[in-house]
């Protein structure tokens, strides 16, 4: 089930007029309800004396402070304890709530009471994200950068709850972001351009990784919006390259200046989406109505929704706009995907704005999760069909073996205890050769079974890929199989040696084998990063081992980046981001130090995989599987 | 080797050899499933004709691999009458010898018309 209306709670100042002026604004705007199922578990107070009551999707707390940032203490008092409670109030327990507005007047973050950070701001977003779980500046975001989407689910929620604020200068400010995510809401689609800045003058740690990452976005996730962009162009490292102002704008995403002024937001008739700019305050002092902060220009632009930070959040800290943007194409609202592009929680970065509004990008097509490409579909195939073949020829040699056991049945002798104890002769290979034999002879001919499947195969992309389009017209086999980077099994390839004969270096060598497996989540309320043992076996107890790996020695060891393409592992391991992708050993043989992982045609093995965490050595439930080697 | 060990050994290469017919199968519903959720458009006439290759072989395979064929049905019923004529009863042959059959095995085994009891079947494949 995808997050809704019902699954959001609004945040106001009890006794504030305006503050709950807003909050009634953002409930009738969504048509939330008010009502509450349980009425006698509605309110209570906090052991600091806080108010709070909720009524229906609507929550007051009678804070007595509301100023843009408080200190820790104050936070913690009047913000976040009686929204805790009005949380585990039974009212709240009986909806399914994931996520939370806070709305206008409500403090926007907290200088942090520790002398060695008190000059970092956790902004309340964040904070507020994670109010079911104990503090931890900086934490890891569990669900950041996922590369197998999914909407953000009740799984997620016992991870973070979708947190957004909507502030501003004054009540009409507030009313007006909503209003323009409403149209947002009933419109749906956005087809304004695209400005991104990927450069900046910075040079301290990890700038150079986020213009990459942003340069990334730009070249290769960018053109799939389907909008027309502006962007920056690198001069210098030492000159920060700017958009001078933007028109006809849905979206910006921007770094490192980090003032500007109203006049840089000129027209623009296309829906203001989302703008984000990274820098190191772009959220502070959003009520201020002089103010150059970015995220106050953009919300005073009429963008419906902007991301900031109350203070510096670290280059590692800013957010990554292929995940956001790759949430927004496959149907996320911009709640979700904030969440799923910002590294850290219980950190600076604020979300403001509608998170329940979503978009929708004209003429875009999204491929859906699962769906394979066509040129490495062949290549999985080939190994199906490499399998059936190796299953034939295993069958062969196991029958041939039924023949031999039978001539060799001569000498043996039975004792019968039902007999007592006479010497019998209970299996004479006079009798039962002829028909073993005939099993064996017929077992024989298992290529033609298959051999027209297999000539369909190797011939398809000759057929298929006709087109002048093609990077090769028309390719035999062999081009095929070069040009794409793919080898197959000798198995098929002597099937269909007569008519197409291929390459020696288009094949896998005998007994060589690639062991794949999809990464699982074993420690879902933490972000992340696994490393791997594997174990190969010939029996299901593992009681003798014939190959052991870890993936810490890297060597062999891939994983699929994007979907099937596959590289190499990093000494970190792979990361929370990457569950649901695959994980791929390939074995090795050098002869030249002895080294020989190859297996033996036909023989199938167990293959037992263990994942661990890198950073606590903590080692999760392992699965074995079965594979017969298929080269 | 004692026959008994020999009966198990031929037993037990007749129940491999057999259950491969499965596991192509599967391999093969894999190699259709594949297909299926390439980005290669349904009414593609390149996929259409390797789809049908594709069912093509999978019927060859359920017949020639997965059912049980006449030579392998002889063959066993002419091993375990023997074991009948010369013990009475295959049952008695594997629990005096204390041998466990395999079950694919067992079933060729009932289909020859030598059912085996469950004591004698071993419950790993």
């Amino acid at each position: 089930m995808a997050i809704t209306k019902d699954n959001f709670i609004v945040i106001y100042i009890y006794g504030n007029i305006d503050s709950e002026e807003f909050a009634d604004y953002y409930i009738n705007t969504h048509d939330m309800s008010t009502e509450n199922i349980d009425p006698s578990a509605s309110s209570g107070t906090t052991s600091n004396g806080i108010y709070w009551q909720i009524d229906g999707l609507k929550v007051g707390i009678q804070s007595s402070i509301t100023s843009e940032v408080l200190t820790e203490t104050e936070f913690l008092q009047n913000i976040e304890e009686p929204i805790q409670e009005a949380l585990n109030a039974q009212e709240l327990e009986n909806r399914d709530i994931w996520g939370i507005v806070l709305g206008y007047k409500v403090p926007g973050g907290y200088y942090n009471d520790d002398p060695s950070h008190n000059s970092d701001i956790t902004s309340s977003t964040s904070r507020i994200s994670r109010i079911e779980h104990a503090f931890s500046a900086k934490t890891e975001n569990p669900i950041y950068d996922r590369r197998v989407f999914k909407r953000f689910d009740a799984n997620d929620a016992s991870n973070l709850l979708i947190c957004s604020r909507i502030d501003g200068p004054n009540l009409q400010f507030a009313k007006d972001i909503v209003d323009n995510g409403d149209f947002l809401n009933k419109q749906k689609y956005v087809n304004g351009k695209f400005y991104i800045d990927p450069y900046s003058d910075r040079s301290t740690t990890g700038a150079s990784d986020y213009t990459d990452l942003l340069v990334d976005f730009k070249d290769n996730f960018l053109p799939d919006l389907n909008l027309s962009t502006f962007a920056t162009t690198f001069q210098d490292p030492y000159i920060d390259p700017t958009i001078p102002f933007v028109e006809g704008d849905s979206f910006l995403w921007s770094w490192f200046s980090d003032r500007a002024s109203s006049s840089f937001f000129q027209l623009s008739t296309s829906a203001r989406t989302f703008a984000y700019n990274a820098d190191y305050d772009s959220a502070f002092e959003v009520r201020s109505e002089v103010g150059k902060r970015w995220s106050y220009l953009a919300l005073d632009a009429g963008y419906v929704a902007c991301a900031g930070a109350m203070s510096d959040p670290t280059i590692p800290g800013f957010l990554n706009p292929t995940s956001f943007y790759n949430a927004l194409l496959r149907g996320a609202t911009i709640g979700e995907a904030f969440y799923f592009s910002v590294p850290h929680l219980d950190w600076t970065i604020t979300l403001f704005g509608d998170p329940l509004v979503g978009c929708s990008f004209p003429g875009t097509t999204v491929v859906e999760e699962g769906v394979i490409g066509e040129h490495l579909v062949w290549e999985i195939m080939s190994k199906d069909l490499a399998e059936v073949a190796s299953h034939l020829y295993k069958k062969e040699l196991e029958l041939k073996e039924v023949v031999y056991d039978i001539v060799d049945l001569t000498s043996s002798d039975v004792y019968s205890p039902s007999f007592g104890n006479e010497i019998v002769d209970p299996i004479p290979s006079v009798i039962l050769l002829p028909s073993a034999n005939n099993l064996y002879v017929k077992s024989k001919n298992w290529k033609g079974g298959i051999k027209s499947l297999v000539d369909k195969m190797f011939e398809f992309p000759n057929l298929r890929y006709t087109s002048v389009g093609e990077s090769v017209q028309a390719p035999t086999i062999n081009r095929y199989l070069d040009d794409q980077g793919f080898r197959v099994s000798r198995l098929l390839a002597d099937i269909t040696s007569g008519t197409a004969p291929i390459d020696e270096a288009n094949l896998y060598p005998e007994g060589w084998w690639q062991f794949e497996f999809d990464l699982e989540d074993d420690n879902p309320n933490a972000f992340t990063n696994y490393h791997f043992t594997l174990e190969v076996s010939e029996s299901s107890s593992f009681d003798t081992i014939l190959i052991s790996k870890d993936s810490l020695g890297i060597t062999n060891w891939k994983y699929e980046k994007t979907q099937g393409s596959f590289v190499p592992l990093l000494f970190n391991g792979v990361p929370s981001s990457y569950i649901g992708r695959k994980v791929r050993y390939e074995s090795r043989f050098d002869s030249l130090i002895g080294l020989d992982e190859y297996l033996t045609r036909g023989e199938s093995y167990y293959f037992r995989i263990t994942q661990y965490n890198v950073s606590t050595l903590a080692t999760y439930t392992p699965r074995t599987f079965y594979n017969i080697i298929y080269t | 080797m004692e026959i008994s060990d020999k009966y198990k050994s031929i037993t037990d290469g007749i129940n491999g050899a057999q259950e491969r017919g499965i596991l192509m199968s599967a391999s093969l519903d894999k190699m259709k499933t594949d297909l299926s959720s390439s980005e290669i458009l349904t009414a593609d006439i390149d996929r259409i004709k390797l789809d049908n290759y594709i069912d093509s072989t999978s019927g060859t395979v359920t017949l020639f691999q997965v059912q049980y064929s006449v030579n392998l049905l002889t063959f066993v019923a002419i091993l375990q009458k023997h074991i009948t004529d010369e013990y009475t009863s295959v049952d008695t042959f594997l629990s005096d010898n204390k041998i466990k059959v395999k079950s694919t095995f067992a079933d060729i085994s009932d289909r020859a018309g030598f059912p085996i009891v469950f004591g004698n079947i071993s419950n790993t494949s």
